[in-house]
Order: structure tokens, then C-alpha cells, then sequence
């Protein structure tokens, strides 16, 4: 484990740092971001209300939609971003494929880029990713988890920069056009670590299948993690199994959610996607009527972000309909788990 | 900060004395020479073969002489006899301190592969923070950054982003002309000071700012300068097609490019006289097509790079397979690092009973032609010289009255320019061409497929 104290924090414990953190954030939005201020105050709540976990429920919740609703050349970032520009490190669109007019766009800083590269460290230790492997990271030019995993210089703190890797970046949106020289580059270093999307790892497979390799033989992959992002699918129980016949090696599913600056991974139990609440306060909630619904029942995911600076998000409603466990997982970890349907 | 000291990045070495330069580049050339010898079994055995060893070294003659020429079907081959993927370059051993592995787009095929070390990767930023300076780039600029997570662009994101302090607009989607509404909107509500982008990713964001009825004058007003290149060559016709559309003079755009193997990267300064390049980190020459023989500054032939700081993949006498010259005179901008024209890919260049065409030729003919798109596809049918060139090139066809006409005048241009017969093929968008990855490609094989 990278942060064993944090990563197997008892509940209670960890009931209380969301609400110490809780209290901050909500403070924060208010005073900083015009965009919740404004809502905070149609619902009628201030933050002071918030005065432990279950007020949460007291806030209301943003969608898409309201996120879109004030966005105007004059401000790109439709009254949410909490920071001036010079302290922006980078913007990011949307990761659709199709983009709305207008478009909802991201803001991080440079606090921001630091936990979240702390976050995907503990995920990818999760995952039984160790100092000094051969790490290939598909994924576009600008996503998240191309800047915040690969170290390309010694200034920034990334995943490389705290535990050394070799990396080889494959670009994720060209893969259609670029399957063969990712393919190569998998066959000649078979990387310990390949971070990938259900649908470039088939083409992958097709690729090897054109020249009669196979995968088993020619990647010979220890870890393989499919990325749950918008516009690949997620790996369910049926292609985990297909992968495992046919490529060998651990298949674990991730959840990417770039609005919120979130992400949820599988340990080796495959069980549930482990999230971290030091960071998150993750609820479900009922998709008509928008309360939240009991853990173990089924409901909307919603995510509230407790430490962006750039463009945090409060009940974030993502639109996956998943269950919640907040059981202890076998492998030590206390954080909540999240089953997506 | 005085405006002459706001010109550089490393004024020291960008305004160093050619002597003394050239005095630095040999004694790099040594060290190199020396590391490649005694670290890559590569360089071992084709030295051996050359007859030629390290201490044999003395003058940048010496180099030019006598050590072999690298290209990349050598390590090609190295690489199905022995089963290293690097081809014997490789001087480092495979751990943790080997910071990235890539490989070149394979746009000719099986693609080549080379590494970075921390400190490859901490020169590699220094040029290209040199490069980015010298066009342009300041603090608090907004970048839109169009490219790929291939090999340059690790060490250029580094470089906008952590060095100069450049703010990035990032999409996570390659401009494809049928995905481009996102950039358009995004330049639309964010502003961009920069853009740098393909010119393949400009069109289509043009493309999709027509579909959508933006302006694109309106949509570049924040711009201050187009970064373009990035393995097209950027010609004048291709300037001021850019000046017409989005009505940022030529003088305001500017070529960038590099060959991924020896981590060489080339960029145009303001007085727009051919691309730099950094002479303390590479030594750079034209070597005569025929007779491989090294040529003097200024003459057409093809360009020979060697890396002079590479730790993990260094590559001596790298053949780009390029056509151009390397200008070594002063350039009025102050800098006497020396500049490169490059006109083409000499595999991409179509004999016409004898006479080499390349794309660039044909760009700047067909520059001025009203209605085309810029995009073009030249198509080889013979093994030998070709009677004629033909080519497929995508017009607007709304600018054309009748297109007989318009493809006669065309090929009365070319032979009036090139002296060479044509026949000409109008297609109706871009898309209708054949690509490899994200080019358009310029010279299509037929004759491969025949066989």
C-alpha cells in the first residue's frame, strides 16, 4: 500500500476527516465559485449547515445540464472556477467524444495535479504495480491520466517521479490508425503494467491475429487495467474471463471520471471499485426523486469532491446507476466500494 | 528585461562564435563516437566493419569521412537477427532509469525505437524550450496544444507547460475532421494565445467551424501565433493559405518539426529563413544522394543528423532519409546555429523520367491554384522513371466553373514550373485520400500493391 494509515483507516475515522474536509470544501465553493454560491442559496442552505456526513443531503445537486447553464465566452467556466488564471496549471474539455455547445470545461491546479497524483499511485500499487516496471499508458494526448502518471520532466510530481517506471505512451485516440506500432512496441518490451480500454485491447488481440500471434504468448502481461471512460465500455465479469483465456495475467476494471477529477479501481479481489473518501464523499442517489438511496441499494453515483481548488464539484450526479459497499474489502482496505451496473 | 535579451532563451549558446561552436561540437562528437563504441554492440560491429575506430576521430572532417551512415532499415535488421528491439543502440541498460520508450509513427512501416534517460529528456527540454522561445512563446500564453503523446511531445509538453510557465488547454480528442466541433468550441469560449497544431488538425477545425457557421477570422482573433509543421512541411503557398483563412499573416506562423530517432527537433525564427536547429546538441549535414559524399552549406541533399547528448539511444550519422540543406551562415535574427530547409522525403519523391518530384514542389505550384484544398496524394505506378506524374488533390470544387479547364490549367502550371507532364485527379474532400495514421499520404505505392 502506498498510504497504509490513510488506505485502512477505520470508518470512523474516516467519517470524521470527510467532515472535516466537507466542512472546508463546502466553505470554499461558496466563498470562491459564484456557481454554487448562486445554488447554495436557491436551495436555501449555507454551509454552516453541514455538520456531519448525513447533511449532505441538505446540498443540492449538479448535473451536467447546470454546469452548462452560465457558460459564456466571457466565462468559459460558467461561474465554477474557483482560481484566477494565473494560477491554472491546465484547462480541459470535455472527454466525450461529442461535445455540447457549450462545452464543460475542467480547470486543475497545481495542488490539484499533487493529490490527484497521489490517488493514482495508491490505485496502481493496488494493482500490483511496482518501482522499475514497464509501464504503457493508452490514452489521449491530454487526459488526466496521461500527465498526472507518466513523469515527463523532473519538475512536476507525477506517478514516475515518486516511483520510478520505464514508460512507453501509446495515443489512445489514433489507436484505430496506430494499432500496429502500439502492438510492436507491446510484443518487443511486453510491459509489466499495459493501462488500457476494453476496446484497444480487442484491437490489439485482432492485430496479433492478423500475423497468428498470440497474446498470451506475445504480451505476457502481469497487469492489464481497462479503463472505464467515457466512449469505451466497462469490463464486465463475461470479458474479464474472454481476457483471461486469451491474453493470461490480472484483468482489473478503473473508472474514470474526469468532471470530478475521480477515480475508482479494482483490487485483486474483484471486488467492487476501491475509491478513496479521504478525497470523495460518494453517494448514490434515486434517479427520480434524487435522494440518497441506502448502501447496497441500487441508485445514481454521485461524487463530491473534497479538495479541488480548480473546478471542485459538489454532488456531482455522473449518470452510472451503481450499488455501494461500505464493508472492509478482504484486502485490508476500509474505503467504499463501488459496483457499477 | 531589454528586448535584445528577451530574443533568446540561452543567448551564451544561441549567439556563440561559429568557431567556438564548431570547436563544441567536436568535442562532443568525440565523446559520443567514444560511448556509442564502447556501449552499443551496434556501433561496435559496424565500426569494425568501416575499418574505423573512436581515437581515428580527430576533426569534424574525420566524422564526416569515415564513420558509417545509420539508417533505420540497418536497425531494422539488426533487430530480426538478434531480437534486440532497439537494434544494438542501446547503451543503457533497461530500468527504471530509462524514463520513456517510444518508436517513430512507422509511417514506412515497422517502426524504429529509441529511449529516454532523465538527463536525454532534461536536453531534449532544453532545446525545445530554446526552439519554442525563438517563436514566440512567453509566460501566461494560452496554448491550445494539438498534438499526440508521440515521441517529441513528451519533452515539449514539459517544456510549455513546466518551464515557460504557459497555461494548457488540452482535449483529450485528436482533430479528425469529423470530431472537430470540440476544438472549435473550445478556442471559441477559452481564447487561446497559441495554437499549435498539424496542418491537417488546422483544416479540420476549419472544416467544422464552416459546418457550424463560425467565423474563422473571429475564431483566431486571440491568436497570436500558429505553430505548425510537425512533419508537413510548412511552405509559403501553405502560409498564406493559412493568412486567407484565418487572417494571421505569414510573419505570425511558424514551422516546427524533427525526426523522432535522434531526438532532433528544427523550429523557424521571426525573420523566417529556414529552421534552426540547436548545433551544440547535434551536428547536422547534407550528404549528396549519389555519392553519400558530404556536401558544403547551403547545397541540396540529404540531411545526416547526429545526436551529440544521447545516453540511452544515440544515433551516429542518422540518414533522415530527407531532402534539403543545412545553411550554416548567421542568421539576421542573431543566432549562428545553423538552419535547415527540408523539401521532402527522398522515398516520397517521384521520378519523372529522371527528374526527382517532391510534394513540397507540387505545394508551392499548386499554392496559388484558387479552390485547393492543400491536400494532395502523388501516385507512383512504375518502379523505374514515370512518364508522367498523377495526382489526386482535393478541391473545393465550389470555386471551379468547369473542371476540365481547371485540371488542364493546373497541369500547364506544373510542366511550366517543373518542366514534367501530369494528369490530374479532382476529389472532393480530404477524406478521400489515402492516410497513414494521421497524414495525409503524399506519395502512394501503387506498385507495391501490384506485386
Amino acid at each position: 500500500m502506498w498510504r497504509k494509515n490513510i488506505e485502512t483507516m477505520p470508518r470512523e475515522e474516516l467519517t470524521k476527516l470527510q467532515e472535516e474536509k466537507a466542512k472546508r470544501q463546502l466553505k470554499y465553493v461558496y466563498d470562491y465559485t459564484k456557481f454554487y454560491r448562486k445554488k447554495f442559496q436557491e436551495a436555501g442552505v449555507k454551509p454552516e449547515d453541514f455538520k456531519s456526513l448525513s447533511d449532505i443531503r441538505k446540498f443540492p445537486l449538479t448535473t451536467k445540464e447546470d454546469m452548462k447553464k452560465d457558460v459564456t465566452p466571457e466565462d468559459p467556466f460558467g461561474g465554477r472556477c474557483a482560481v484566477p488564471w494565473d494560477k491554472i496549471w491546465g484547462v480541459h474539455n470535455q472527454p466525450e467524444p461529442e461535445v455540447d455547445d457549450p462545452p464543460i470545461l475542467g480547470v486543475t491546479t497545481e495542488y490539484d495535479r499533487e493529490v490527484l497524483v497521489d490517488h493514482l499511485t495508491r490505485h496502481l500499487l493496488m494493482g500490483g504495480f511496482a518501482r522499475g516496471d514497464i509501464v504503457e499508458l493508452q490514452a489521449s494526448q491530454w487526459e488526466g491520466i496521461a500527465f498526472l502518471v507518466e513523469g515527463h520532466f523532473r519538475m512536476r510530481r507525477t506517478v514516475q517521479s515518486l516511483m520510478p517506471f520505464t514508460s512507453i505512451p501509446i495515443e489512445s485516440t489514433l489507436f484505430l490508425l496506430d494499432a500496429p506500432r502500439a502492438t510492436y512496441l507491446t510484443k518487443f518490451f511486453k510491459p509489466d503494467v499495459i493501462i488500457t480500454t476494453v476496446d484497444y485491447a480487442k484491437l490489439m488481440t485482432q492485430e496479433l491475429e492478423k500475423e497468428k500471434g498470440d497474446p498470451k504468448k506475445e504480451f505476457q502481461p502481469k497487469i492489464v487495467i481497462h479503463r472505464f471512460r467515457p466512449g469505451s465500455p466497462l469490463l464486465d465479469e463475461k470479458t474479464r474471463e474472454e481476457f483471461k483465456k486469451t491474453w493470461g495475467g490480472t484483468h482489473l476494471s478503473m473508472i474514470d471520471i474526469q468532471y470530478a477529477n475521480f477515480y475508482a479501481m479494482e483490487c485483486h479481489q474483484c471486488n467492487g471499485h476501491h475509491a478513496w473518501e479521504d478525497g470523495f464523499i460518494v453517494e448514490t442517489v434515486d434517479q427520480q426523486t434524487g435522494e440518497p438511496t441506502a448502501p447496497g441499494e441500487k441508485g445514481v453515483l454521485t461524487l463530491t469532491n473534497l479538495w479541488a481548488e480548480g473546478t471542485p464539484v459538489i454532488r456531482y450526479v455522473t449518470g452510472h446507476t451503481a450499488k455501494l459497499d461500505t464493508n472492509p474489502c478482504n484486502c485490508g482496505r476500509t474505503h467504499i466500494r463501488i459496483f457499477l451496473e | 528585461m531589454s528586448e535584445e535579451l528577451d530574443k533568446f532563451w540561452n543567448k551564451k549558446i544561441e549567439t556563440m562564435p561559429r568557431e567556438e561552436l564548431e570547436e563544441l561540437q567536436l568535442k562532443r562528437l568525440k565523446a559520443e563516437v567514444s560511448y556509442a563504441y564502447h556501449n552499443a554492440s551496434y556501433y561496435k560491429k559496424s565500426f569494425t566493419e568501416g575499418e574505423v575506430t573512436p581515437e581515428d576521430i580527430k576533426t569534424l572532417d574525420d566524422f564526416d569521412k569515415k564513420i558509417p551512415l545509420l539508417y533505420k532499415d540497418d536497425l531494422r535488421a539488426e533487430r530480426s537477427r538478434t531480437g534486440d528491439p532497439f537494434g544494438g543502440v542501446m547503451c543503457v541498460a533497461l530500468d527504471e532509469r530509462v524514463k520513456v520508450i517510444n518508436a517513430s509513427t512507422g509511417t514506412t512501416g515497422i517502426p524504429s525505437v529509441f529511449a529516454y534517460t532523465n538527463d536525454d529528456l532534461i536536453t531534449a527540454v532544453e532545446q525545445e524550450t530554446r526552439l519554442k522561445w525563438m517563436r514566440g512563446w512567453r509566460p501566461r500564453d494560452r496554448i491550445y496544444a494539438v498534438g499526440v503523446r508521440w515521441h517529441g511531445y513528451i519533452p515539449i509538453s514539459a517544456t510549455g507547460l513546466d518551464i515557460i510557465n504557459i497555461v494548457g488547454i488540452s482535449d483529450s480528442m485528436y482533430p479528425l475532421p469529423h470530431i472537430s466541433k470540440r476544438h472549435v468550441l473550445a478556442m471559441k469560449y477559452l481564447k487561446p494565445t497559441i495554437i499549435a497544431a498539424p496542418m491537417l488538425a488546422l483544416s479540420s477545425i476549419f472544416e467544422a467551424a464552416k459546418n457550424m457557421g463560425q467565423d474563422i477570422k473571429e475564431l483566431f482573433s486571440s491568436i497570436r501565433f500558429i505553430d505548425t509543421g510537425y512533419g508537413d512541411i510548412v511552405t509559403m503557398a501553405v502560409k498564406k493559405r493559412l493568412e486567407e483563412e484565418t487572417g494571421i499573416p505569414p510573419e505570425r506562423i511558424f514551422d516546427y518539426g524533427g525526426v523522432a530517432d535522434p531526438l532532433w527537433y528544427f523550429g523557424d525564427c521571426p525573420e523566417h529563413a529556414g529552421n534552426h536547429e540547436c548545433d551544440d546538441l547535434f551536428y547536422t549535414k547534407a550528404y549528396d544522394l549519389e555519392t553519400h559524399e558530404p556536401l558544403p552549406s547551403g547545397e541540396r541533399g540529404e540531411i545526416v543528423v547526429t545526436n551529440l547528448f544521447a545516453e540511452a539511444t544515440p544515433m551516429l550519422k542518422w540518414g533522415t532519409e530527407d531532402t534539403g540543406s543545412v545553411n550554416t551562415e548567421r542568421c539576421n535574427c542573431g543566432r549562428t546555429h545553423s538552419r535547415v530547409t527540408i523539401l521532402g522525403r527522398e522515398a516520397f519523391a517521384a521520378n519523372i523520367k529522371g527528374m526527382r518530384v517532391f510534394p513540397a514542389d507540387i505545394e508551392n505550384i499548386l499554392g496559388d491554384v484558387p479552390g485547393f484544398t492543400e491536400w494532395f496524394t502523388m501516385l507512383k505506378y512504375s518502379k523505374g522513371p514515370m512518364d508522367k506524374l498523377k495526382i489526386k488533390m482535393a478541391t473545393d470544387t465550389t470555386k471551379v466553373r468547369d473542371i476540365e479547364e481547371y485540371k488542364s490549367e493546373v497541369s500547364r502550371r506544373i510542366r511550366e514550373n517543373l518542366g514534367v507532364d501530369s494528369e490530374i485527379e479532382i476529389v472532393e474532400s480530404v477524406s478521400d485520400l489515402p492516410f497513414v495514421g494521421h497524414k495525409v499520404v503524399k506519395l502512394l505505392d501503387l506498385t507495391k500493391e501490384a506485386e
